[in-house]
């Protein structure tokens, strides 16, 4: 592993010479935002190991310096999560002319996702060039190169006709940050000025085969600012004509969405960060429900199922978590998956109805004849996957 | 707003009771009238204390609930039973709070209304692409007595939608994506906890030329609301228009870090209570409480938790009579511009 890591530093420093480094850099406090994107996603692209030259590189341009620290701190962060999770899912491709059916096979293969064409003709030619690009980058490059936009769906990723939107973006090895959507809403209602308003949601995505200690987390993803061309903050209160925000939800990812002045002067740089627990090991543990005050332990914590009743009204129970850090135990306990056994070996899954983080209370709607224990799933070790991030040139509509 | 909108027959099955219909041609204080109201339909109609309980003058004659309803908050001007906060649970009676009154564009069909009370432009670039949609909203308010389901079965059918230039603006649902993949901030509805709403998306039109026609019917199920007070009395009987209620259980939540009581109540004659309530009730008299009692129902058998200690009985909100409506409405000519306040 060590001898690989070297060898790819080599080829880094070979790859990267001096003068170009020197470059690119140079081009990070370019007046053009796309310039300086450009510039400061190869340089986020470089292997991990060359956060140091960056660290160390002499510069009197404030911006440019800030920018570098930046990334050298997105290449620490890539270098941990590529260490935690194993291998990025990657491609490289340098396909001419060649049909899309077989460039989505090509990728697919690459990628280890299976891509389905949607209103494509399989047959149609098409180029596209991938040097080690990792799978958010590449999914992209498919679409930009037949104007099209992609689904990560549960079932594969499907391209679909329609050129994507323009949109900022930040891949992390196997996640990504971006803006998935920027929104003008105009209303009018006969009761009251319904005054303008305007949105951003930003997702962060992961590959299919990482797993989020639990999906319903609140501030896993958090948009903290929003500033204008000008530096002011764009911020704006959610509108008082507004009912609920339906916010769509995402197979593989996390959503956060911020309403912005929308006379704000764009483009707009949204910031923010991730905080998500990703499972690195898991237990199903298995216990009894008829003594009470019976508990089973997994490490630090011990389990205790109180109250079980199972009647014509259905299965009712508790279940106490005890724990050093009660934080933890919402991360590690998987409620939505909990399973009530019966002597005959048959399995009823039960619903969660409401309770803290160290009692939780379940019901079931069906009787269970027999009941002799519970199951759940418990998340022995997980990973924290943390880092800041900031999108620059957000345009609304 | 210059609007024409015709309300058209409700068809209703023969053997349903005909609407009530109310007469009030007199002045006198807004509570007086309000109580009068309340009588005359045998609905409770509450008043918040923050509307000024001013003298006003109204006539209408034989009209229905909700005319009447209009009628008063409009001699009022102050007072309004549309929108507000989203309270939960909601409060038992309809209750006419401080506000300003608006005359929505509306149709009154049968004892049902529905107005159109909103119109959004949504533009977007998203991760599949550049779009903008417009949608119009629509609610279907009843009168308090009775309720509108919202149970999955409500279809609101729009036969045809019409700008100011006489264009065609319906889309096929089938053939338009309705933006469930993008994150939408809708229009509060202004019929909450008296109706139902619909936003329908359009296509893209200048509102600023108006609309010539919306026409469509509603067909949803409509059930009347009844309060019936039931003894937690182990085994004690309490007849109701669903059937005789017995008491199988009432027994206080051990644990529980507030006075709570797990009750099972069982219809006498075994028929299925599915949708029978409301799922809110109060064992509270002196305050009239109105607490979310969630039942959760198997077959002839209901079963709660409502916060109380040994509550002895407790008020129950049931669904019954439950029909099919249909409600047909037909808007023309709206305008639009330069209606904000």
């Amino acid at each position: 592993m060590r001898l690989l890591l070297t060898s790819t530093l080599l080829l880094s420093v070979l790859q990267e010479k001096q003068d170009d480094l020197s470059k690119w850099i140079g081009k990070l406090g370019a007046e053009s935002i796309e310039e300086r994107d450009a510039a400061a996603r190869h340089l986020e692209s470089l292997d991990p190991a060359a956060a140091e030259t960056l660290e160390a590189w002499k510069t009197d341009d404030a911006e440019i310096r800030a920018r570098l620290d930046s990334i050298a701190k997105t290449l620490r962060v890539r270098a941990s999560l590529a260490r935690v999770f194993g291998t990025t899912r990657r491609a490289t491709l340098a396909m001419k002319g060649a049909t899309l059916e077989s460039v989505a096979a090509a990728l697919g293969k690459a990628l280890d996702e299976k891509i389905e064409l949607v209103g494509f003709d399989p047959s149609a030619k098409v180029s596209l060039t991938l040097s080690n690009a990792p799978l958010w980058d590449s999914l992209s490059a498919l679409a930009d190169a037949v104007e099209g936009h992609i689904g990560y769906w549960a079932n594969g990723v499907k391209l679909s006709k329609g050129k994507r939107g323009t949109l900022p973006s930040k891949t992390m090895e196997q996640f990504q940050v971006s803006v998935v959507q920027a929104t003008r809403l105009e209303t009018w209602t006969p009761s009251s000025d319904a005054a303008p308003a305007a949105m951003i949601c930003v997702a962060l995505r992961y590959q299919r085969n990482l797993k989020p200690t639990r999906s319903d987390f609140n501030n896993e993803l958090k948009i903290t600012t929003v500033t204008d061309a000008k530096g002011n903050k764009a911020v704006a209160r959610r509108p008082a004509w507004g009912e609920s925000l339906m916010v769509a939800s995402r197979p593989f990812a996390f959503t956060d969405v911020v309403f912005v002045a929308p006379d704000a002067v764009l483009p707009l740089t949204v910031a923010g960060s991730v905080n998500v627990p990703f499972a690195i090991e898991e237990k199903t543990v298995e216990m009894a429900v008829a003594k009470a005050g019976e508990t089973t332990e997994e490490g630090d914590y011990s389990f205790e199922v109180r109250g079980f009743t199972s009647t014509e009204a259905g299965v009712r129970f508790a279940l106490r978590i005890k724990g050093p850090d009660s934080e933890e135990i919402g991360w590690r306990f998987q409620k939505d998956d909990v399973i009530v056994v019966a002597k005959d070996g048959s399995e009823s899954r039960v619903g969660w109805s409401g309770g803290s983080d160290t009692h939780y209370r379940f019901e079931g709607a069906a009787k269970v004849v027999d009941p002799v224990g519970i199951k759940f799933r418990w998340t022995t070790k997980f990973h924290r996957v943390q880092f800041d991030w900031t999108l620059e040139n957000v345009r609304l509509p | 707003m210059k609007q024409i909108a015709l309300g058209l027959l409700l068809i209703l099955p023969a053997q349903e009771k005909a609407p009530v219909r109310v007469t009030l041609s007199e002045s006198g204080s807004f509570s007086a009238l309000v109580r009068e109201l309340s009588t005359q339909c045998g609905v409770t109609i509450a008043i918040d204390p923050s509307v000024d309980d001013k003298q006003i003058k109204v006539s209408v004659r034989e009209a229905t609930v909700l005319q009447a309803l209009d009628a008063l908050c409009r001699a009022h001007k102050g007072a309004t039973y549309l929108g507000g906060a989203n309270a939960w649970p909601p409060p038992r009676h309809l209750t006419l709070r401080a506000g300003d009154w608006v005359d929505y564009p509306s149709v009154t069909a049968g004892e049902f209304k529905i107005l159109l009370d909103g119109w959004q432009r949504t533009k977007e670039i998203t991760d599949a692409g550049a779009d903008e949609t417009q949608r119009l909203s629509l609610s279907a308010l009843a009168p308090p007595n009775l309720r509108i389901l919202l149970n999955g079965k409500e279809t609101w059918s729009f036969s045809s939608i019409k700008d100011g230039k006489d264009n065609d603006l319906l889309l096929k649902e089938s053939s338009e994506a309705d933006g469930w993949d993008r994150t939408r901030l809708p229009l509060k509805t202004i019929g909450r906890h008296v109706g139902i709403s619909r936003a329908v998306r359009v296509r893209p039109f200048d509102k600023d030329a108006g609309l010539k026609l919306i026409e469509g019917v509603l067909e949803a199920d409509v059930v009347e609301l009844e309060d019936v007070t039931i003894s937690l009395d182990a085994g004690k009987e309490t007849a109701t228009a669903l059937g005789t209620f017995v008491v199988s259980s009432s027994t206080p939540v051990k644990g529980s870090s507030r006075p709570e009581t797990r009750v099972t109540l069982s219809l006498k004659e075994g028929t299925s209570l599915a949708d029978a309530f409301e799922g809110f009730g109060t064992t509270d008299k002196a305050e009239d409480r109105w607490d979310y009692v969630n039942p959760t129902i198997k077959g002839a058998i209901a079963e709660f938790q409502v916060r109380a200690q040994d509550p002895g009985w407790i008020v129950l909100r049931i669904r019954k009579n439950t029909r099919r409506v249909k409600i047909p409405f037909r808007f023309e000519n709206l305008s639009f511009a330069g209606e904000k306040k």
